[in-house]
């Protein structure tokens, strides 16, 4: 752990050099100043030399954060102003261990750079430039958040972007968990944590981080890439069912083949049957058998074409090509019939799903009018006697809102109804289409072959002449059958493939039972700190019903704790978050840097029932006692600063109107 | 009880399972008063010209026309053919066909005018309507139509339906 020993801002102005210096001690402090003094210009200083200034919602190396004081103008005592030439801030921290680290960067000047210098017991001092922002994490050699992270023993930890890619841990994720900014810090639970790096859960991995459950976001992240490759699964299974359901209706076999539903439901489904299965069982389709089939076929044609006595008797082949070229026509014919009903069918169901829209739409519009009411004809007086107009008189009905809802139901029932038609019926379109081609194609090979025995001169040419274009067909079904089963067996490797890849995604890590001992001791020591700052909504008999829900969100039972007590007790369950955080993280050997910083705890609510809860807590031993350093910058009346200082709490009162002070030989000149 | 009911009752007493969807009782909002005095009055709005003494009128039949295709979208390519064929006379009463089928029948479109008409909101002169003294109640339909994207779609063939030339041989018997 460590804690901030000096928080030191200087510069050169036109009145000559400037500086303020802020001396910190371990434990409990409060910073008592008058507002303007320069509190958060102390707060803000850590911040930069930490080189976290994206939480202030800055670019980089702006340092917009800062009063004009420190970059621009500085306020002097009195009504005189003087103008600044440069300024920088210096943060010195102290490790347990007794090493301690100089950060300085300068606020107007060159602010890209941070000055570090590394003093420890045993080795001499050493001094670099690191670079604040530009790659700071990546660069192993130059960029300061790496050597912070090293410096405080802290593990560098992956986790998931929301594109998918891989990211890390920054020190601006941790900090809102300890450095609560006057302006907007107290809003929420985090409220200046980065959403813009787009890291998946970053609130509930910046807390688990902060209690050393680094194994706990290991499981996070494998979980969150699972997540991914479910995803990536599932789309990939949709192409390979579309390629399957493409080779299939191009052959004209209707096969149920779907890529919808979880991967789990893909698997169960996909393991059951093999395509040879579902194209056996759906569509009476044996690839292996038609192919053993044809072959014997082929074998008996070439027999008689080579060595089967030949009957001279035998007139029958031209009836007989002629009867098969007869029966393909009658078949095109038939499917083309088909085919022209289905277009018609088609057509018809796009027309009448692009009604049911048309109707869905007006009807949401009718509900839409009746729910608001605009220009709704209220009065239908008859002009002549005055009397109400009833619509039923008419046969006309003014149709209740409920109704109007159940018909919209029951038109979206139709359209789903509707919609399943149209794409069996395109299905159906295409199994027609290449059955029409493959029909197109033996009709051809059967009128060649009519032409053929036709053109045979005697009854053997005519038989060896059906034998030959009989055979020729059958080796060019052979031809086509293997190509399927080709194409098949392509895609069967594919899905096979798939299988094994989502089996080995199914995997998922669990939470640690370590994750849940270090929890524990937070939820242990939020509830402690809520009833000691005197959240209103939590007592000490309550507070056993305080919970963190899986996004580390207090709960009480089962509302969010937020959403109770009063408006003071937003900024009470914000510092107790904080502070048990550290206290949880100190008793679990956590990675908590060791101190937190509330920055005007008191003027987000400054009545007077909230000032007494806080002192009152203040002097409680569970503030004064932490193992963590708790800095509190804020401003208290004088009988306020006595009682705290009667009851053993150390409260700081800087001298002079402002943080930032001339030198005293500045001061005396620039006053001459 | 409800016909459906009755119809249920007997077949279940042949051995039938029926099934029966309540909510399929729901009547369409095509009949619903305030979508047809709405859609009335964005085709009364969008296409009634004003005459001499500054009242608005529209053929009867055109009215009915216009409202029955702008509940009915999917029919403005057969009326813009069947404007376009007039030149045609046998080719005319083809392209008609579709347009036929539920258009004469169309009883709430006779009720709504009915209705308009007794409230004073439109007068009948002959074969036209003509704006009546309280033609005022219908143009909040419009105007909120306009102002809250109601009924966007009909609203949209009104408009495409005033580039279409509805003669009087084509409405003659309707």
């Amino acid at each position: 752990m460590i804690r901030l020993t000096s928080v030191e801002v200087r510069g050169q102005s036109n009145a000559g050099p400037f500086s303020g210096v802020l001396n910190l001690s371990p434990g409990l402090q409060v910073i008592s100043a008058r507002n303007s003094y320069g509190k958060s210009l102390a707060v803000t200083a850590v911040g930069w030399c930490l080189g976290i200034e994206p939480i202030f919602g800055l670019f980089d190396n702006d340092p917009s954060c800062f009063p004009l004081a420190a970059r621009d103008e500085i306020n002097l005592d009195g009504p005189a102003t003087a103008r600044v030439f440069s300024s920088e801030c210096t943060v010195m921290l102290t490790h347990n261990d007794g090493r301690q680290l100089q950060l300085t960067r300068e606020i107007k000047g060159d602010p890209s750079v941070v000055r570090v210098e590394e003093r420890s017991l045993d080795r001499p001092t050493r001094r670099s430039r690191l670079m604040a922002r530009r790659q700071a994490m990546q660069d192993e050699h130059g960029g300061l958040q790496r050597f912070l992270f090293e410096w405080l023993g802290w593990p560098r930890t992956p986790v998931m972007t929301l594109k998918g890619t891989v990211a890390e841990v920054y020190l601006e994720n941790l900090a809102p968990l300890f450095c609560i900014d006057q302006n907007e810090g107290w809003t929420d639970l985090q409220a200046l944590q980065i959403s813009r790096y787009a890291q998946q859960q970053i609130s509930e991995v910046a807390v688990e981080y902060l209690l050393g459950a680094t194994d706990g976001i290991e499981a996070r992240v494998a979980r969150q890439r699972a997540v991914l490759k479910d995803a990536g699964l599932r789309e990939a299974a949709r192409t390979i069912a579309d390629r399957v359901n493409a080779l299939l209706l191009r052959h004209g076999w209707s096969v149920d083949w779907s890529g919808h539903g979880s991967v789990g439901e893909i698997l169960t489904r996909w393991s059951l049957r093999t395509l040879r299965d579902a194209l056996l069982q759906d569509a009476e389709v044996d690839l292996a058998v038609q192919r053993v089939s044809l072959s014997k076929r082929a074998e008996v044609l070439r027999k008689a074409l080579t060595s089967d006595p030949i009957d001279p008797a035998d007139a029958s082949a031209p009836a007989a090509a002629s009867q098969d070229a007869i029966d393909l026509k009658r078949r095109r014919h038939e499917l083309s019939d088909e085919l022209g009903t289905l277009r018609v069918q088609h057509a018809q169901t796009a027309e009448l799903v692009s009604s049911l829209e048309h109707r869905i739409h007006a009807a949401g519009d009718v509900l839409r009018l009746k729910a608001t009411g605009v220009g709704r004809l209220e009065h239908m007086e008859c002009p002549t006697c005055h009397r109400n107009l009833d619509p039923a008189t008419f046969a006309l009905t003014d149709q209740s809102k409920e109704s109007v809802s159940v018909h919209i139901e029951a038109l979206k029932r139709d359209r789903e109804l509707m919609s399943k038609n149209s794409h069996a019926i395109e299905a159906r379109l295409t199994t027609t289409q290449a059955e029409i081609t493959r029909v197109d194609g033996e009709l051809r090979d059967a009128e060649r072959a009519l032409e053929t025995v036709n053109a045979a001169v005697g009854t053997v040419r005519e038989q060896l002449a059906k034998t030959v274009a009989d055979l020729t067909a059958v080796e060019r079904a052979i031809d086509r059958v293997a190509e399927a089963a080709t194409e098949m067996s392509e895609l069967q490797s594919t899905v096979d493939a798939w299988i094994a890849h989502a089996r080995g995604a199914e995997q998922i890590t669990q939470v640690t039972a370590e994750l849940e001992r270090r929890r524990a001791a937070f939820v242990d020591a939020l509830r402690r700190y809520v009833v000691a700052l005197g959240h209103s909504a939590v007592g000490s008999g309550s507070a056993a019903n305080l919970h963190l829900d899986e996004q580390y969100i207090p709960y009480l039972q089962t509302r969010r704790l937020r959403s109770l007590g009063s408006a003071s007790d937003q900024c009470r369950l914000v510092a107790a978050y904080c502070l048990a955080l550290a206290a949880a993280s100190h008793r679990v050997s956590g990675l908590h840097p060791g101190f937190v910083i509330l920055d005007e705890p008191l003027q987000q609510n400054p009545d007077e029932q909230h000032r007494k809860l806080f002192l009152a807590f203040l002097s409680k031993e569970l503030a004064r006692q932490a193992t963590f350093q708790t800095v509190i910058l804020t401003w208290l009346r004088p009988h306020e600063i006595n009682i705290l200082r009667q009851q053993g709490t150390q409260v700081v009162t800087p001298e002079g109107d402002h943080f930032l002070k001339l030198s005293p030989a500045s001061a005396a000149a620039y006053a001459g | 009880m409800n016909p459906l009911h009755t119809l249920a009752e007997l077949l279940r007493g042949g051995g039938a399972q029926p099934l029966f969807s309540p909510e399929r009782l729901a009547p369409s909002t095509i009949y619903d008063l305030q979508y047809r005095l709405a859609i009335t009055a964005c085709a009364f709005e969008l296409h009634a010209k004003s005459d001499l003494v500054n009242t608005r009128r529209i053929r009867a039949a055109t009215l009915k026309l216009l409202q029955f295709v702008a509940i009915r979208p999917w029919l403005v390519p057969v009326l813009q053919e069947w404007a376009a064929s007039q030149r045609h006379p046998q080719f005319s009463l083809l392209a008609s066909q579709r347009l036929r089928r539920g258009f004469v029948g169309d009883v709430t479109y006779e009720a709504v005018i009915a209705f308009l008409v007794a409230r004073r909101v439109l007068v009948r002169v002959g074969s036209h309507l003509v704006s009546g003294q309280n033609v005022d109640a219908l143009t909040p339909f419009y105007t909120a139509a306009v102002e809250h994207s109601l009924f966007a779609a009909e609203r949209r063939v009104l408009q495409k339906l005033v580039d279409v030339k509805i003669t009087n041989s084509m409405l003659e018997g309707w």
